[in-house]
């Protein structure tokens, strides 16, 4: 189509006729979509819309705008890649097209957290929106403090809300949206959680050989748990060293800040086998441990009927530690989320576990000794493997979704200007640019677009997971966790301990249970609506072990053989 | 040449002082304790300063703390130490939005508590290890979370690039100072920030002695809290420095030591919120505008 292969023609033809479209009165029209032309041309020529179409939905914003010209919002999201370029760019190219002045805050989520939760207990607008992970979606429709964009849509922000927005396009909507049936958030970005890998050694022949011979089985792919510990010992206590350099067969961080609480919030306890099968979370007890009948939370530990202290979590949390003193590099054990990121990039890592697909763009520069020269990827993402509790039908991973949060205590005014900008960074003509940036899409239409196609080759599995079935199964918290800012903070003050070996794995999730019961007993009564908490009376945890699912009583066998498989079939997983 | 007053200005903000003020319980708060908790702070006008005590009635924070600088700068030159720190006792006294806010926090909780002003690593440090202690005003980061038990937000601050107003270019966006030399001061949460960004932050320990690098453009940036900056714009006569961009907001709280009982910790969030609720934090807020 001509369209296509001269998409600046167009958009030149397409401008230069739009004068004479405008009332001659109107002259700031035309020169914001001058301005919109400029950053179509420029920025957002990558899109899966025909170039009049990214011009009409540019045509849109800077009607809709208009009563907001010359406000100023204020947004704040995580510190990713995909923030920094609506941070930097898209609230530049928002500003110069519709007149309103955004200043998007990057900071840490456990900050995003601390300044939602500020807002809401004070009663006072610090932002006008906020970026905030769908894993509080149990606390905000339990709460009343936040507008569901659903109820928005249909009432105060009809008239900013664009044509083209396209809800069915987002895959992470089902995240968003509470057992109540209303959306309560609007994706802006995801990422998964998934298992990282050196494909280059994996593929060595004699390490090959070295591997089947001391463990019986073919270095692959790890399936279970038993095998990734199995290759984990093979790099750090026997191959230690690759071309001189010295290597490790895991990488994780232990440092007890709010970050190591997500290292296990964020479906850990899944991955081993905590809860029950079912997705999104397990029903029902889900991968926080969590009991729940009809929407009500009635307990976390065993006594209650939950699985936070169960023979599994304990499991789960007993193998991160030995891995993390065992296997990693010494200094992981003091980093954070935010410092082991960047490690396995540096080419002395053979397998990490847990592995935010955050990282991707990054982990992409060719100057790194994990690509190639022309920034091929020497590594691979493939289905996280599974601990020995771990059954067919449960969560097997992590899935963050950011999404645009509207507190009740944000001036409707202002709310209506954030919507604006909320949408242009998610509207397709600048979903897919934003997307190639920072590798967390949103949109179906950009996952199955060609230009999706031709980058599939350079990030290592990326396109293939968000192409299958499985970025349905893949999931965030779900809404079972009643106050995720109260109760998320328990992990790792907890967890901490387990890390330096003051208390053992069993002391800290008995202790971890009984504090996330007393906070949901507070909260029972302090909590209004009918999906509040409603503690279980306690029983003897036999009982419990009896009743069919989680908590699961202790398997003799807690280390079963190692079971890999290639990286071809280990993608057939996720389809 | 620098003048006396500038002079003994620089000194004192060099040496640290010490000064106590002994608030006792006022009322039959639930939590009854004879601990006394020391609130460290730093200076860091117009959060928390010294001011000399006949000038506490002023309602100009600029004033108090002129005043107070000459004060105590005279006691360093004496060069007995004791001798200073008695004649600041007597003529001083910590004052400034967060230490109005910890006053009157630890007052309504039932708790007696006393204010050091010291070198912001010096106070961490304290705070960190004395079983009584506690940090303010401070920016909440991932980092420090665990270090500490928080009261939180004391106050909810602002941070801005700072630019001569002959800088030639417009700074809109975090990436537009990304090529700039940006001057911080040590201590300051946004230093680190914008450090590990890979951005060239040139760290002090002196707010006021950043502004002066800005105007006589050792550097291009100045990275600072909005009402600090302007207190020392104020100060210094400036007009040729203004805001460009306030780029990041902050949630500042108490921070302090994780032996302190959690009823305590309970007690003075509860304060806190109450102090939210019914003005307080906006009155004293309104008073440093």
């Amino acid at each position: 189509m001509l369209q296509t292969r001269f998409p600046q023609l167009f958009y030149f033809l397409l401008v230069a006729l739009i004068p004479a479209l405008i009332p001659v009165s109107d002259f700031s029209v035309y020169a914001d979509i001058r301005e919109a032309r400029y950053w179509l041309e420029t920025e957002f020529s990558e899109t899966t819309l025909e170039p009049e179409q990214q011009l009409r939905e540019m045509e849109w914003f800077i009607t809709a705008a208009k009563p907001y010209r010359n406000m100023t919002v204020r947004v704040v999201s995580e510190r990713i890649d995909a923030h920094f370029y609506e941070a930097n760019t898209l609230a530049k190219a928002f500003e110069d097209i519709t007149g309103i002045k955004v200043i998007h805050e990057v900071t840490g989520e456990d900050d995003v957290i601390k300044k939602l939760q500020a807002q809401i207990d004070l009663n006072f607008s610090i932002y006008d929106a906020y970026i905030n992970d769908s894993d509080l979606i149990g606390t905000h429709f339990r709460s009343n403090n936040v507008v569901p964009i659903s109820e928005f849509i249909a009432g105060d922000g009809a008239e900013v809300t664009l044509p083209t927005l396209d809800l069915e396009d987002f895959i992470g909507l089902r995240f968003t949206t509470a057992p109540d049936g209303k959306i309560y958030q609007l994706p802006d970005q995801q990422f998964a959680n998934l298992y990282w890998y050196r494909h280059d050694w994996f593929s060595r022949p004699e390490l090959k050989q070295q591997f089947q011979a001391r463990y019986g089985y073919e270095l692959n792919v790890p399936k279970n748990w038993s095998a990734y510990e199995d290759i984990a010992e093979f790099f750090s206590v026997y191959v230690k060293e690759i071309d001189g350099q010295r290597v490790y067969g895991h990488m994780d961080y232990g440092n007890a800040d709010p970050s190591l609480g997500w290292r296990f919030s964020d479906a850990w306890l899944s991955m081993a086998g905590v809860g029950d099968p079912g997705i999104p979370n397990g029903l029902p007890v889900d991968e926080w441990g969590i009991r729940i009948e009809g929407c009500r939370p009635v307990g976390a530990s065993v006594a209650r009927g939950g699985a936070l202290n169960s023979p599994a979590a304990i499991y789960a949390t007993r193998k991160f530690v030995d891995w993390l003193h065992k296997y990693a590099p010494p200094e992981a054990q003091r980093m954070n989320f935010t410092q082991a990121g960047a490690v396995p990039g540096r080419g002395n890592i053979a397998q990490q576990i847990f592995w935010y697909t955050a990282f991707t763009a990054a982990m992409t520069d060719p100057a790194l000794p994990v690509n190639d020269a022309d920034g091929t990827p020497k590594w691979r993402m493939a289905p996280s493997p599974h601990g020995a509790y771990w059954q067919q039908g449960m969560k097997l991973g992590y899935q963050d979704v950011g999404a645009w949060t509207f507190l009740k205590s944000t001036p409707v005014n202002r709310r209506k200007a954030a919507w604006l900008y909320a949408q242009f960074v998610v509207s397709k003509t600048v979903s897919l640019r934003k997307t190639l940036v920072g590798l967390a899409p949103i949109r179906l239409s950009d996952i199955e677009s060609e230009y999706f196609t031709d980058i599939a080759h350079k990030y290592g599995g990326l396109v293939e997971f968000y192409r299958s079935p499985a970025r349905n199964y893949w999931t965030p918290t779900g809404s079972n966790v009643p106050d995720y800012p109260g109760l998320s903070n328990l992990w790792w003050q907890n967890i901490g301990a387990a890390v330096d070996g003051s208390k053992s794995a069993e002391q800290v999730m008995n202790q971890l249970a009984v504090r996330m019961d007393q906070e949901m007993g507070r909260l029972q009564f302090q909590m209004k609506g009918p999906c509040r908490p409603a503690l279980n009376p306690v029983q003897s945890e036999d009982y419990w072990y009896q009743q069919p699912g989680a908590p699961k009583a202790k398997l003799v066998n807690e280390n079963p053989k190692g079971v890999t498989q290639s990286y071809p079939q280990s993608l057939e997983r996720w389809r | 040449m620098i003048s006396r007053s500038r002079l003994c200005e620089l000194i004192c903000r060099w040496v640290w002082l010490i000064v106590i003020i002994r608030i006792g319980p006022v009322n039959g708060a639930e939590v009854v304790t004879d601990s006394v908790y020391t609130l460290y702070t730093q200076s860091l006008p117009p959060y928390s300063m010294m001011v000399q005590e006949s000038s506490a009635d002023s309602k100009s924070a600029d004033s108090k703390f002129s005043v107070s600088a000459g004060s105590l700068s005279q006691n360093k030159r004496t060069g007995n130490s004791a001798s200073a720190e008695q004649t600041a006792r007597s003529l001083t006294r910590a004052s400034g939005l967060a230490v109005d806010i910890v006053e009157q926090l630890f007052s309504r909780s039932g708790l007696s508590s006393r204010v050091e002003i010291l070198p912001w690593s010096r106070a961490y440090r304290m705070a960190a290890n004395d079983r009584q202690g506690c940090l303010f005003p401070v920016q909440r980061t991932q980092e420090r979370e665990a270090q500490f038990q928080w009261i939180s937000p004391l106050i909810i601050t602002e941070t801005g690039f700072f630019t001569r107003a002959d800088f030639p270019a417009s700074i809109r966006t975090l990436d537009d100072v990304r090529d700039l030399r940006i001057a911080s001061y040590r201590g300051n949460a946004i230093a680190d920030y914008l450090t590990g960004f890979g951005y060239d932050v040139d760290i002090s320990n002196d707010e006021f002695v950043n502004l002066k690098r800005l105007q006589i453009k050792r550097v291009d940036v100045w990275a600072a809290d909005t009402l600090t900056a302007a207190f020392f714009i104020r100060k210094s006569s400036g007009t040729d420095v203004h805001n460009q961009l306030t780029f990041f907001t902050t949630l500042r709280g108490l921070a302090c030591n994780t032996a302190i009982p959690v009823e305590v910790i309970k007690e003075l969030r509860l304060q806190l919120k109450t102090m939210y609720a019914d003005g307080t934090i906006e009155l004293i807020r309104d008073k440093y505008r």
